[in-house]
This record gives structure tokens, sequence and C-alpha cells, in this order.
């Protein structure tokens, strides 16, 4: 059976029911049933990390995930990062001050994977960054802005003169 | 990276770093780049491809793609009718005295064979990606393999296959340009090197892939495209023209893009054509 | 870029699964972290018609440790994640947390499983040649009963393995290690996380005398499955685990890989890399065995 069955998903601490196909990919359930397109979609096979979300905690590509894999399992998506005013978390305000992203397109990518690194890592150096950005691809920046933007955020490096 | 970098400094526009404006919605996920464009009841396209480099393109059956449930049409470089011309050429020739110049540009659908792997042969519109996708196996082909060049220097030799029929030795342009009196030069030389440099073909690969969408509202009789393009202004001109539309019928929005890197300029793209 | 589509099955109990694949046969696929599937899918690769989601098996996911043998057993569902940080792993099959970082990327090990990556026989993949040094066993099962494979008999060509229709593969078995072992796993990629343009796995023992008592080599991108160095490892037993012993060694490996080559290393650049990586693991297993014979004295 093929066909549409109903779902459940629990993303970003709330439930959404709906009815999609087995095949839907978590991270098309994500954009284009919920409108939470921060996740973005790039290579489609699970290289570049543009879809990288976080499943209990964990960080892992949506575009490798149908969605009915999903269910029962707690999803968080970039949109879940800043506060319910808009207000930037640290990590989101270090890659401002830092200058870590140019298009953007990679960033929540990026957030997502470092967000469990941010809080279980209080003060990594530089190679521990770098290691732990290795599965999200960038074009834009050449990583140094976003390793800057981490030891910003862990109060490792103040940033240069901001307006 | 200094731990004692200084913070806060003077307040100065010049040599001061600037925090963008753009970043926080980017921050937040909330950016909208093409494909999170809200376009409700939007179809989707998906092209058919050649897997051949080189090769002529016989009889292309889509019937059984049009019969499958949730297809909406197919198109074939046949349907498109005068939309299926050459590409508007994007460099014009430079003037340079005794310049051979031979334009060959492309047409949005293959016709008469096809000339690249990857080229689209043909076009499914149907209700969401997975089921256009699906279609992709319904459409047969028939090809006839040509042989096939891809080493510079060997499709520059006048029996190299042809990608164009009319153009020997696949040259696009030779232009010879002089500047000083190299004799001189050379016979004052101390030394004379010449080298032949190879490089590899330069790829761009934004992360944001090419990306193109379009609505019609016929009560307006005025067309939106949203592409993923560094170009929008060049591609309204090029679509007005191609569709027969004056500039103000249609209007060509780049929203947040994901990277262009050269690769989003200018090039008049099958999809930036057919889409629209 | 989008799978075809398929019907899903979600049971709950391993014999659920096996009676499912049992009736669907190759028109099934076992779906567990999917980190190599999927893809194949969503290239359409993949075309199975029905996936059977063994993710609410929560029986598949356990690590332990046999109190008699010191043997460890790995679940189908044990991931590679778990192959990295496990303290039970660090301590018995130290060689698996070694190779794990080297698999893809931390988001891809959050999800993908030992037990896939093997069944899934891609010969550049590093958990095969891993297998083969460690000497394991695995325990394949379907609707007829469990049989044993030892995992040299696994790996039969590219993407194919000694799997029957119906079968799937539930658990792997690490012998303990014996006394005064080491071991190494060396992985020369263009960028962490490609792929592995060459990996060696190396397990060696020493006799309480101190020379080299048993060693494997088995070496990964080396060939259309996981390549078994016996050469190299024969002409290691006996003799003291130096230096110029190892070379002598690395230099065997030749004659016992077919590496196919590809755009990210030629096959004349694969076996040069065979011979310096072996030697590289080979001291690094050599250092540690002697490192736990000198604990042991």
């Amino acid at each position: 059976m093929t066909e549409p069955r109903p779902i459940t998903l629990h993303v970003n601490g709330r439930d959404h029911t709906d009815e999609v196909e087995p095949r839907l990919l978590l991270s098309d359930f994500l954009r284009h049933r919920l409108r939470l397109t921060g996740t973005h979609v790039g290579c489609e096979h699970g290289v570049c990390g543009a879809c990288t979300i976080l499943l209990d905690g964990e960080p892992v590509r949506s575009c490798l995930t149908f969605a009915h894999q999903a269910a029962g399992h707690e999803i968080t998506t970039v949109e879940n990062l800043a506060g319910p005013d808009g207000t930037l978390n640290s990590l989101q305000q270090a890659f401002r001050q830092a200058h870590a992203l140019q298009c953007g397109y990679c960033t929540p990518g990026i957030l997502m994977t470092l967000t469990p690194f941010f809080a279980e890592n209080p003060k990594p150096d530089e190679s521990e960054i770098r290691d732990a950005l290795s599965g999200n691809l960038c074009r834009c920046t050449g990583y140094q802005n976003i390793v800057d933007a981490v030891l910003i955020a862990t109060g490792q490096i103040t940033a240069k003169g901001t307006t | 990276m200094s731990p004692t970098s200084p913070s806060i400094t003077a307040r100065k526009l010049l040599g001061a770093p600037l925090t963008r404006n753009e970043d926080p919605v980017l921050l937040r996920g909330a950016a909208q780049f093409v494909d999170d464009v809200e376009l409700p009841d939007a179809l989707h396209a998906t092209f058919l491809r050649s897997p051949y480099a080189h090769a002529k393109l016989g009889p292309i059956d889509v019937s059984a793609a049009l019969e499958r449930p949730g297809v909406i049409a197919v198109y074939t470089a046949a349907d498109l009718g005068p939309v299926c011309r050459p590409s508007p050429l994007v460099v014009p020739a430079a003037p340079v005295p005794g310049l051979i110049f031979n334009e060959a540009t492309h047409t949005p659908l293959a016709t008469g064979k096809v000339r690249y792997a990857g080229e689209p042969v043909a076009m499914i519109i149907a209700e969401s990606r997975y089921l256009a996708e699906d279609a992709l196996a319904d459409i047969s082909v028939d090809y006839e393999p040509l042989p096939v060049v891809v080493d510079l220097k060997r499709a520059a030799t006048p029996d190299a296959p042809r990608v164009h029929d009319h153009i020997v030795g696949n040259v696009a342009a030779i232009a010879h340009q002089t500047k000083g009196d190299y004799a001189a030069a050379a016979a004052n030389a101390h030394k004379i090197i010449r080298r032949q440099l190879s490089y590899e073909h330069g790829m761009a690969h934004p992360m944001e892939t090419r990306c193109v969408a379009a609505r019609y509202d016929t009560l307006a009789a005025h067309l939106t495209v949203w592409a993923s393009t560094q170009a929008p202004a060049a591609l309204r001109t090029a679509l007005a023209e191609r569709l027969s539309l004056g500039d103000h019928d249609l209007r060509v929005v780049a929203p947040f893009v994901g990277g262009g890197f050269g690769v989003k300029v200018l090039m008049y793209y099958p999809e930036e054509i057919l889409i629209p | 870029m989008k799978p075809a589509p398929f019907d899903y099955l979600r049971p709950q109990t391993r014999d659920e699964a096996l009676t499912l694949k049992a009736e669907h046969g190759d028109d099934a696929m076992f779906l567990a972290g999917g980190q190599s599937l999927v893809p194949a899918m969503n290239f359409r690769m993949a075309q199975p018609t029905v996936l059977i989601d063994i993710g609410a098996l929560d029986d598949q996911a356990t690590i332990t440790i046999d109190p008699a043998s010191g043997a460890l057993h790995l679940g189908s569902r044990v991931r590679h994640r778990q192959l990295e940080f496990d303290p039970q792993i660090a301590a018995t099959a130290p060689l698996l947390a070694e190779a794990a970082p080297f698999v893809a990327h931390a988001q891809i090990r959050n999800r993908g499983t030992l037990c896939g990556n093997l069944a899934h026989a891609d010969p550049a993949s590093e958990f095969p040649a891993v297998m083969l040094a460690l000497d394991a066993t695995f325990w394949v099962a379907s609707t007829a009963g469990k049989r044993e494979l030892a995992a040299k008999d696994f790996f039969l060509g590219i993407y194919t393995t000694a799997l029957e229709e119906t079968e799937m593969l539930v658990e792997v078995v690490l012998p303990a290690s014996p006394p005064r072992s080491g071991y190494a796993f060396v992985e020369m990629a263009r960028r962490p996380g490609d792929y592995a343009q060459m990996g060696v796995a190396v397990c060696m023992a020493l006799h309480e005398t101190g020379t080299i008592e048993s060693a494997r080599i088995v070496l990964c991108s080396a060939g259309d499955t996981p390549m078994n160095a016996h050469n190299a490892a024969s002409a290691l037993i006996g003799e003291v685990p130096d230096q110029p012993v190892f070379e002598a060694a690395a230099a065997l490996v030749d004659q016992d890989i077919a590496p196919l080559g590809s755009v990210h290393a030629s096959a004349e650049f694969q076996r040069h890399l065979a011979q310096v990586l072996t030697r590289r693991a080979l001291s690094i297993a050599g250092a540690r065995a002697t490192g736990e014979r000198r604990q042991a004295a």
C-alpha cells in the first residue's frame, strides 16, 4: 500500500498530524507540509548537510529519512533556535558577529550540527570545531568565520568591533 | 586566532566590520529561497535527460507518461513551437580584427540530436515532483548513439565528431590578439620560456542548486517568475523577448539566492525558459 | 532525486520482520539506518516495492559481552555511533572504535548501522575489512531458522553478499582478542568522510616469547570485496615485530589485492597506498601488542 497514510510527528515541541505517502522524505514533510522551510535541500543524497536536523537531539540528514520513520521521535529544526519573539540565541548571535554566513543556504544545517556540539563542548579548540563541521559543506565562507563564531559563542575570543 | 582581540572599537563605518541586515532572517531559517516561495497548487516539472553525450534523436513516445495519473502535460521540442529556438548569445563576439566566430547556442529542449549527457529531451509537468519523476520511466526515446569527443585537442581537429554539424573542428571562436613588438622583444630576450598550460574544468557548485518557479495571473495578464539567478533583470529581458511579452507584463524575482559563483548568471538555462 | 513508491511495513518483532521478508522476497528490503539504502532510492538505483523498517525492534540494538567466552555480540540495529563511543566496545573491540570515525560523517553515523553497512557490502566500506580482521562470525536468520557464517564467506562481490532472498543479518559476534594482541586501522581519503582511497585493518597477537603468533591484514577499497592479504600476514608469523619485518610484509600485500581505480585514485596509486598504509598499520598494531605483552609480564 503506497498510498498516503496517517502520521503524527513531534516537531519543535508540537505534534503535527497529516496523511502522507511512505516515500515522502522528512525534508519534504518539514518544508512542504509544515511550511518549515528553514531546513534546506542541497544534494538529496546525504553528503552536503544542508538538510541536517536533530532527531532525538542528534544531527541527522532529513533527506535520508522517510517522514514515517520519524514517528515517535523528537524532531528539532532551525526554526526552534531563536526565541518566540525572534531573538537570536547565542550561537546565532555569534554567527552574525563573526560574519559566519554569506548566502545563508548551508547555515541552518550547520546551526543544527553545532547545536548539540555547542552544548556538549564548553571550550572546543579549532581542530575539534573543524571536525564537528566536517559533515556540512559551505561554498561561500571558507569555514574560518564559522570556526570563529563557535569560539565567540564559547567565550574564547571576542568579536572584532561591530556595530 | 588571538584570544585577546580587542572588543568594541571606535564606531566608524569605514574599516570596521558591519553586521548585515539580512542575517537574522537567514539565521532563523525564515529567508525565502525560490523553493520556499509558497505557490499553492503549483505543478512541478522534471526533465528527461539524455544519457548519451552525442546521439541522433529519433521518435519520442510520451503516451504512457500522459496516461499516468497526476501527470498534466509532457513537452518535447516539437511541442514548443517558436519558444524552441536557439537561446540568445550571452556574451557577444569581441571586436577583434580577423575574428572567426561561430554562433551556436542551445535550444531549450534537444532538437535533432543530443549534444551532451544530461541535455533535456522532454519536460514532464505533474502534480508533485515525486509523480513527475515516476513518469520519467514511462517515456521511450529512440537514440542513435554517435561518436563522442570530450578532449579539447581532439575536438579541434578537422575530422573530429561535430557537436554542430556545420562547425568543423568544433571551433566556437578564433581570435588572434597582439600587443607590442614580439620580434624585437624576442631578439633582445635573455631567455624565452614557452609553456602550454592545462588546467581543470572549473565548477561553481553553489549549495542551492538552480531553481525556477513561475505563476501566470490570467486576470492581470501578468507573469511572475522566481529564479535562483544572479541576473534577474537580464533574465526578464530575455524572457520577454522569447515569450513575446512587454517588459511590464512580467516580473523576475531573485529572492534569497543560495550562492551563484557565476553559474547562475546569464546562461538562459532551458529550465529558466521552459518553466515560465 | 525522489524515490519510487513503496509499501512501508514496520514489524514489532524480529519474527514478524522475517515473516514479511519471506512473504515478499526480493521485492522487499530491510530498512535499518537507511544511510546507504535511501540515497540509492533517491537516485532510483534501488527501487524496492516494499520496505520493512526494523526501527521498532528494540532487542536488536543490543551490545553484550558473553561472560564465559568474552565474545562481543552486536545486534542488527547497533549504530556506528555506538561503535565509536560505547565503553564496552572500547574495552573489548577497540578496532571498531578506531575505524568508526572514518565512516562518512557524524550525521551518517548517528543513524547508520553496522549490519546495514555489512549487508550493503560496498567494497570501499571500512567495516567489512574490519570484520575479517577480527575473524567475526555473522548470524543470519530467516523463517527457516538461523545459520552461522564466517565473515570471510559473507562478502561475495560488489554489493553482493551470501544473504539469501529471505534472510536478515541479525547478529555479529567478535571473539575475545587473544592475550598480547594489537590492532590498528589506517585509512587514506582525500578529505575526512570521503570514500577510502585505501584502508587497512590489522590484528596481530604475540607469542609469550614476543614473536608474532597470529596476524590478519585486510584491506578495503582494494578489490570487489574486503581483501585478505594472507601472503603478507603469513610472512609475519614467527617473526619479531619490528620495522624491517613490517616493511617486508607490507611489500607482499600487492599480491593479494586487485584495486579497481577510480576518479579518487588510480589503481597504481592505490597499490602504493596499500603498501604504505599496511606498513603504518603494522607498526601501530605491533607497538600495541608489544605494550600488551609488557603489561602482562
